[in-house]
């Protein structure tokens, strides 16, 4: 009798294992697509970046609660955490930092906000102190980019188009607004500025304009469009711009075929057909990955830039970012929700 | 005492039995409930062939379950024999991508032109259909204001539709930017607002199966309205 008992117990003990147990996950492969890393945040996201030494960063809009400020250890297993923000309320923009220890945010009523980091930052890297920084603007600062410690950037505009689009530059300490800019039509925003150093810099915004500083003169580049501009990028000798009016915009230029850094004979449109409006891209080690509207992925491949068919989105995409490790990050949310809504991060 | 110890030993041979039977039963349920997952398995591979269905199959199990893509969109597409391919034009609310931000724009419609985050004027274009176009879909739009002006297009390619709970697919947010070329900025010629515009809107399904919808509105709103 107890053997039977003890067999029935062997046979439901098995049944139990077999019902309750799945099958032995897989190891993780490097993800060659996109993935969603996390969604449903409240409020939308707009830019992610973080130095080589230092965390990541991702920042979006003004819930209530202050500007939506995430970190993640790069590198690291772990979550983002979020930064309490509530001390420089308004959505930001976009954020950039000349090294490990200092990071730039910029974003709407002309704030910018410098994070210092405390010590080695702590465990995630991320601890320091925050400083709102006095500018002389109140329009939206979309964009900035440090080419040191010392020649900070920072570009914005009007986002109703009347008042004229801004430059800024700082020496780490005081901002002061560039007024030696070539004539541009009044109303027109800059939306983001970037270089490979203090004497070649690019600011790009609506309306097909690009501006080019030399270290000495701002010149105004031609491309013979008058898409929007929103983002760019460079690695090497490529450099990217991307936007759109409607449809999705790129172009790009080979240094290295224009030497001249203020020729403009080297931009070229080589827009893909019949996609979203862009609105982020970022080059690294051969690679070239844009973002846009509605989930729109697109890579850079040796026949040009192609939509990719992943869609583990449909919300609108703003910023990209590929780590030190390779690993591309790609954030956005409802940008059409007021203030944005929805933030997604995905993961590639 | 022996008594206490036979009834003890009867009573521990019972034990031991109902135990067994315990166990036993414990098993079955367990068969029961690896089975009773295998169905749910089953029901939502049903529920995938007769969202599938909606091509023009017949659907079966319609209106057995409520909410997703489900219930509601079964039992209509299989009442209500529709003919083979349904689409309407229409326009939702900016960024929602759900049915109840959809409406219908027929010819005569008031349609606005509202600024986008974008920073830029636009309308915004939807569509809802059944059975006629097999995704991924070849867009492109375009809007003639007052029949002399090509004053936006757009294209797309690769779009998906959305299932939706009453058995129709959605497209959301065609974001159709209205601009005058003849501005340095692309933006919205002023005094939209109560002009004639003509909207067209051609699909290319994957099988390269078009499909034209074309409509005349009066705009409202833009930078003065």
């Amino acid at each position: 009798m107890a053997r039977r008992a003890l067999g029935c117990l062997i046979v439901s003990l098995l049944i139990l294992q077999g019902c309750g147990s799945d099958p032995e996950p897989e190891p993780a492969a490097a993800p060659t697509a996109w993935s969603v890393d996390v969604e449903g945040y409240d409020s939308g996201l707009f830019a992610v970046w973080g130095h080589d030494d230092g965390p990541l960063w991702t920042v979006g809009a003004d819930d209530g609660k202050g500007p939506l400020l995430l970190t993640h250890a790069q590198g690291r297993a772990g979550a983002w955490a979020r930064v309490d923000t509530s001390a420089f309320p308004g959505d930001l923009w976009w954020l950039h930092g000349p090294d490990a220890q200092t990071l730039y945010l910029v974003g709407a009523q002309g704030r910018v906000v410098r994070w210092q980091r405390s010590g080695d930052g702590g465990p995630t890297g991320a601890q320091g102190t925050w400083t709102t920084m006095p500018t002389p603007t109140k329009r939206v600062l979309y964009g900035c980019w440090a080419a040191d410690a010392s020649h900070i950037w920072a570009v914005g505009g009007d986002p109703k188009g009347v008042e004229a689009g801004v430059v800024l530059l700082s020496d780490g300490v005081t901002w002061t607004e560039v007024t030696a800019l070539p004539p541009v039509p009044k109303g027109v925003s800059f939306f983001k500025v970037f270089g490979t150093s203090a004497t070649d810099v690019r600011v790009v915004g609506v309306g097909g304009t690009v501006l080019h500083f030399d270290g000495e003169v701002w010149t105004r580049e031609d491309l013979k469009t008058t898409q929007r501009l929103i983002t760019l990028h460079g690695d090497g000798d490529l450099q990217v711009i991307v936007g759109g009016t409607g449809n999705g915009a790129v172009f790009e230029r080979d240094r290295a075929a224009s030497p001249d850094s203020r020729g403009t004979s080297g931009w070229k449109d080589v827009s893909p057909e019949a996609i979203q409006a862009l609105n982020g891209v970022r080059l690294r080690g051969g690679k070239a990955w844009a973002v846009g509207f509605r989930g729109t992925l697109v890579d850079r491949t040796k026949t040009g830039w192609e939509l990719r068919d992943e869609a583990p989105t449909s919300m609108d995409l703003h910023g990209v970012f590929i780590d030190k490790t390779g690993t591309g990050w790609a954030v956005g949310g409802n940008l059409f929700s007021q203030p944005a809504s929805e933030g997604v991060i995905l993961v590639r | 005492m022996s008594g206490m110890g036979r009834n003890g030993q009867t009573g521990g041979r019972r034990r031991c039995w109902v135990f067994a039977l315990a166990l036993c039963v414990a098993a079955s349920l367990s068969l029961q409930g690896c089975s009773a997952d295998d169905a749910a398995t089953a029901d939502a591979a049903g529920l995938d062939a007769g969202a599938g269905a909606q091509d023009g199959g017949t659907l079966a199990d319609g209106g057995a379950h409520d909410g997703a893509h489900d219930g509601a969109a079964l039992t209509d597409a299989a009442d209500t024999a529709k003919p083979a391919g349904t689409f309407e034009l229409g326009t939702n609310v900016t960024g929602k991508n759900t049915r109840m931000f959809y409406t219908a724009v027929p010819n005569g419609t008031v349609l606005n032109v509202e600024l986008g985050p974008q920073g830029l004027w636009m309308v915004v274009l939807a569509f809802k259909t059944q059975g006629l176009l097999k995704d991924p879909l070849y867009l492109s739009g375009s809007i003639v204001i007052d029949g002399n002006d090509a004053a936006g297009q757009l294209a797309l390619k690769k779009q998906k539709t959305i299932l939706s709970d009453d058995g129709f697919n959605y497209y959301y947010n065609f974001w159709l930017v209205v601009k005058n070329d003849k501005l340095p900025l692309p933006s919205a010629p002023a005094g939209v607002a109560g002009k004639t515009a003509t909207i067209t809107l051609e699909i290319t399904d994957v099988d390269q199966k078009k499909h034209i919808e074309t409509r005349t509105v009066t705009l409202k709103g833009g930078p003065n309205g």
